[in-house]
């Protein structure tokens, strides 16, 4: 890859696109529920705050790689449902790809440096 | 089972809908789903043990937008128009617009001379359809300016702004109509007067003159409370849905 493509800033937020699409991998949730499981599933450590959720699925909904849809349980207030559709799958596996290939280059550069050091 | 919404969660929608500048129905939307997973995370933290404020409180910090999701959420779905323009400063943007307001009004009025002078009945027009004519290029206009602001430009901060002027509005080229019709009738009295032997062509003239402008005046009275109906009827209609889901109705 060369040096010129990689945008750090980019790469950091599309670590949240990541986390909510992998969540809806299994089965479609709503948006709360989404927080709850990147929550619980991370030990706490990714937690989304003041509704940043929203804008991030609203944009991914926007881009093909969700599905919203209403659905009313019981008879109560409708509630939105997110599903990860053909194109989310498919931007997943290849973005899963290129982290893992981004986050394996900076280790092997963090970890020379130390043992250049030692 | 439906459980009532906790206490609080209508106002903190309302103080969201107040910052939210998403036209509609996508902030009506917005808020139902805002609204719904604010609701059912508060009572899944309380069926975790939390109380009910604890839980509220929690509920309220994870999903409530603060002003940076706001603006994101509004960058997001904001108009076409919007878009366009976004990088266009305040100043420019209304100098642009007026521009455009002028121009279809210019146009307009251009437009509808050039219909009327071709028409056959304008050999004996009223001297008074001309006024007739701007008001009722004016009125065109408004309606032209609002159905933009409200369906291309999305600008729905304050959707009813106008529009009792506009209904106002409908009514005055009629009322302009009306008083030409009174001054060529007395025009005509006296032109009788003086003329008895012409009286028959002279009334047969300010008739055909008369009735014109009347209709002019009626149809454009039609456009205004016609385009009153609609942008009414549409506001009507997602306002209510809006009121629906902050008063939380089920």
């Amino acid at each position: 890859m060369p040096q010129a493509d990689f945008d750090v800033q980019g790469f950091a937020r599309n670590l949240n696109v990541l986390l909510v699409l992998s969540t809806l991998r299994h089965e479609a949730k709503h948006g709360y529920q989404i927080g709850l499981d990147i929550e619980a599933d991370s030990n706490g450590l990714f937690r989304f705050r003041h509704g940043t959720l929203y804008p991030i699925l609203h944009r991914l909904e926007a881009e093909g790689l969700i599905r919203g849809d209403w659905s009313r349980e019981g008879g109560g207030r409708r509630k939105r449902i997110y599903t990860l559709t053909a194109n989310g799958r498919r931007h997943l596996t290849g973005e899963t790809d290129r982290v893992e290939e981004i986050l394996g280059r900076f280790l092997r550069v963090i970890r020379g440096a130390d043992e250049a050091r030692a | 089972m439906n459980p009532a919404p906790p206490s609080g969660l209508p106002s903190q929608l309302r103080a969201v809908s107040d910052r939210l500048t998403v036209p509609m129905p996508r902030k009506t939307r917005f808020l139902e789903e805002l609204a719904a997973d604010l609701q059912s995370l508060t009572y899944r933290l309380m069926a975790d043990g939390l109380t009910p404020e604890e839980a509220r409180r929690r509920a309220a910090e994870a999903l409530l937008p603060d002003e940076h999701a706001l603006a994101w959420l509004d960058r997001l779905h904001a108009s076409g128009y919007r878009r366009l323009t976004r990088r266009w400063s305040q100043e420019r943007l209304r100098q642009a617009e007026r521009l455009l307001l002028a121009l279809a009004f210019l146009t307009l009025l251009v437009l509808e001379a050039k219909t009327i002078l071709a028409a056959d009945f304008t050999r004996y027009v009223s001297f008074f359809l001309w006024p007739v004519l701007g008001v009722g290029s004016a009125l065109a206009t408004m309606v032209l300016w609002k159905a933009f602001v409200l369906w291309i430009k999305r600008d729905h901060r304050r959707p009813r702004q106008g529009l009792r002027t506009l209904l106002a509005m409908s009514g005055a080229p009629v009322l302009v109509a009306l008083v030409g019709v009174w001054l060529d009738v007395v025009r005509l009295a006296g032109a009788v007067q003086t003329n008895p032997e012409l009286a028959t062509p002279l009334v047969v003239r300010a008739l055909i003159q008369d009735a014109a402008m009347l209709s002019i005046a009626i149809l454009f009275m039609l456009v205004g409370g016609v385009g009153w109906l609609v942008f009414n009827q549409w506001l009507a209609v997602h306002e209510h849905a809006h009121r629906r889901v902050l008063s939380l109705d089920s």
